[in-house]
């Protein structure tokens, strides 16, 4: 079995998987239709789910018919180094908003991003973009646009 | 004094004028940042416009909802973000040429499908406001149904070389546009007790997540391994399209308008349906199929002309019978009857010169975003210049400012990124990404007019074959879906009769 053939075979098992506690989770909580003749809350859902799991299983037949080619694009085992570096990133900048407001949070993260993930370590271009990008968002869309930007609940710096 | 000489007067006066042009530059900085929203620009822009007379409010607000609009493309080709939902079907093929150093020829493009896309409508509207607005108006659930459905058969074409993943992109999108509060029955769906999920999941965190955060995988990626495309300075040099170019292309750009006119006019429909219609139909005709996907400028011009001309197609049942066809409108609506305008069938009996004026303030405003884009498509193609990692620090900043500001909560950015994540996986395991939007997009008007015409109907389904209108759309669906197919059998047999050439040769 050749790598983009188990890489297919693990979508199928995947999606199938998923669309079965998808539809234990709409049967277990969403209530089914008040009246005579009517397609409830339930329905929608209850029919994606069902072909979610239909086209995975799908996708498991054609994996296993299917002749064996060379194409794989997994994530390679190195690559997950940046996948959680980008969605570190982006968690821990919602969690420093709600904690330290939006100017504060911008700086550290901008400088976190540059620094120690990508590793530039040209300081001056850290200390400019850490200070630019915030006061450049902050005057264009806090200020001159009003767009609300979130004010920290801990330590947040408004003018 | 004439209706016309009057609303020509008041939309010359200077400071109508410069109404106009501030609200086309706030549209166009909230359409091309991703994340937020030219309805987002309107709700904040309305109350700006609580001081000034009524020629100059109206103009503001048409000036920033087609601002909005266009502006969607620019982070949409430049960046392989949409900045709205209408500039999805444009990134494609947008974003595609910039890669390959023809950033300025598409933005060029795009603003000048844009303008063409926008002014064809406007001339439409005011050719045959009332004819279209009846039509329209006559579209209930089963017609609207039936739209959508046809609307869905364009994952077909979106699906790239496997129907069934795109069938799943699309069937994800349909699934998750289910959490939250069912707005029919105003019961929770799927969100197990947990209250802040009953917001549901927000297209627009969705899409900047779907977009923007695989972007930024691939950019912190690339800039490991060193192989990270910086483009040349000389790639990015403004490039419009030539005379040529766009004489060829003058009949898709008039088909793709007409198309997003008709779409716009029915409400509940909008940009993004447009535009993806547009798309695919440019790429059924095309006489180059195969370039689409790959930075084809038919692939621009198509959604572009058919999401703008959408504005003005929205304006029909908008002043014709007080219909707003989406969030956007319906500010635009709440704007009027602010400053003592009722749309309806009687604006044009009691406020002609009105009437005037906004036909007028969406001329003034398409003359302006062109211009502007115009005259910026050197500043945003040097954006380009930025080192890709830098520039999705940047990006990266930017998607969590806008998605928070799309309703001021913080779990709409958690939730982003984990769409974002998923969205990753699932292009890493050979699934698009355009189908989930798509069925988000599509998905609700689907889901509700399905439910209320079995409501209508006391659970008899032979009432979505009610129609003659509901079975012309099927009947587009299984065209296209029947085409597409042939298409990719065609495809396989060709694979299979070179496969086995292949063989034969080695063997022998």
């Amino acid at each position: 079995m050749s790598a983009s053939q188990r890489r297919d075979l693990l979508l199928g098992i995947l999606a199938a998987c998923a669309a079965a506690l998808w539809c234990w989770g709409v049967a277990a909580t969403i209530p089914d239709a008040y009246g005579e003749g009517r397609l409830g809350p339930r329905g929608f859902p209850l029919i994606g789910g069902v072909l979610l799991g239909v086209l995975g299983l799908a996708v498991v037949a054609q994996s296993l018919r299917r002749a064996p080619d060379a194409g794989d694009s997994r994530p390679k085992p190195g690559e997950w180094g940046p996948v959680a570096s980008a969605a570190g990133l982006l968690a821990g900048y919602a969690l420093l908003l709600e904690l330290a407001g939006f100017l504060l949070a911008t700086a550290a993260t901008v400088a976190v991003a540059v620094g120690p993930v990508l590793g530039v370590w040209r300081w001056r271009l850290i200390g400019g973009m850490a200070l630019g990008i915030p006061l450049g968002i902050y005057l264009v869309l806090g200020k001159l646009l009003g767009v609300y930007l979130p004010v920290g609940r801990l330590v947040g710096i408004t003018f | 004094m004439d209706p016309v000489f009057a609303a020509l007067a008041a939309v010359s006066d200077p400071f109508a004028l410069m109404a106009i042009l501030a609200g086309s530059v706030i549209g166009i900085v909230f359409g091309s940042v991703p994340g937020l929203t030219y309805s987002m620009a309107l709700a904040i822009v309305l109350p700006l416009t609580f001081g000034l007379d009524a020629g100059a409010a109206i103009g503001m607000l048409i000036g920033t909802y087609i601002g909005g609009m266009t502006g969607g493309s620019v982070s949409g080709i430049l960046l392989g973000i949409p900045g709205t939902p209408s500039a999805a079907a444009t990134v494609m093929d947008g974003h595609a040429m910039a890669r390959k150093g023809h950033a300025g020829l598409a933005l060029g493009g795009a603003v000048l499908a844009s303008g063409f896309g926008g002014i064809f409508s406007l001339i439409v509207m005011m050719a045959s406001v009332d004819l279209i607005a009846r039509i329209a108006i006559k579209f209930g659930p089963v017609e609207i149904f039936a739209l959508v459905v046809f609307g869905m058969s364009t994952i077909c074409g979106l699906a790239g070389k496997s129907l069934l993943r795109g069938l799943i992109a699309g069937v994800i999108g349909l699934m998750l546009m289910t959490v939250g509060l069912d707005e029919v029955d105003g019961v929770a769906r799927m969100t197990f007790g947990w209250t802040p999920l009953l917001q549901g999941v927000n297209l627009l965190v969705a899409m900047v997540g779907l977009f923007a955060v695989p972007m930024i995988i691939q950019t912190f990626v690339e800039h490991r391994d060193r192989t990270a495309a910086r483009l040349e300075a000389k790639d990015i040099r403004s490039e419009l399209p030539s005379f040529r170019q766009l004489r060829l292309n003058a009949w898709l750009l008039c088909r793709c308008s007409a198309l997003g006119t008709g779409i716009g006019a029915i409400p509940g429909t909008g940009g993004p349906i447009a535009a993806f219609l547009a798309y695919d139909h440019a790429k059924r005709f095309s006489k180059r199929k195969s370039e689409f996907g790959k930075g084809s400028l038919e692939g621009v011009l198509a959604p572009e002309s058919a999401n703008n001309a959408v504005t003005g197609g929205a304006m029909i049942p908008l002043l014709s019978l007080g219909i707003p066809g989406d969030p956007a409108t319906a500010i635009i609506l709440g704007g009027f009857l602010i400053h003592g305008l009722v749309p309806g069938p009687m604006l044009f009996h009691q406020n002609q010169t009105e009437v005037y004026l906004v036909y007028m303030a969406i001329l003034v405003a398409y003359v302006a975003v062109v211009a502007f884009q115009f005259l910026g498509i050197r500043a945003f193609a040097r954006l380009l210049r930025i080192p890709p990692h830098l520039m999705a620090v940047g990006v990266l900043i930017m998607c969590g400012v806008g998605t928070y500001a799309v309703r001021n909560s913080f779990l709409d950015v958690y939730m982003m990124t984990g769409v974002g994540l998923i969205g990753y996986l699932l292009l890493k395991a050979g699934v698009p990404i355009t189908p989930i939007i798509l069925g988000l997009v599509l998905g609700p008007t689907m889901e509700r007019e399905f439910r209320t015409a079995l409501i209508l109907s006391e659970g008899d389904y032979s009432i979505f074959f009610s129609s003659w209108t509901a079975i012309a759309f099927y009947a587009l669906a299984v065209g296209v879906i029947g085409l597409h197919i042939r298409g990719q059998l065609r495809g396989l047999r060709s694979d299979e009769a070179n496969g086995s050439n292949g063989s034969g040769k080695e063997s022998a």
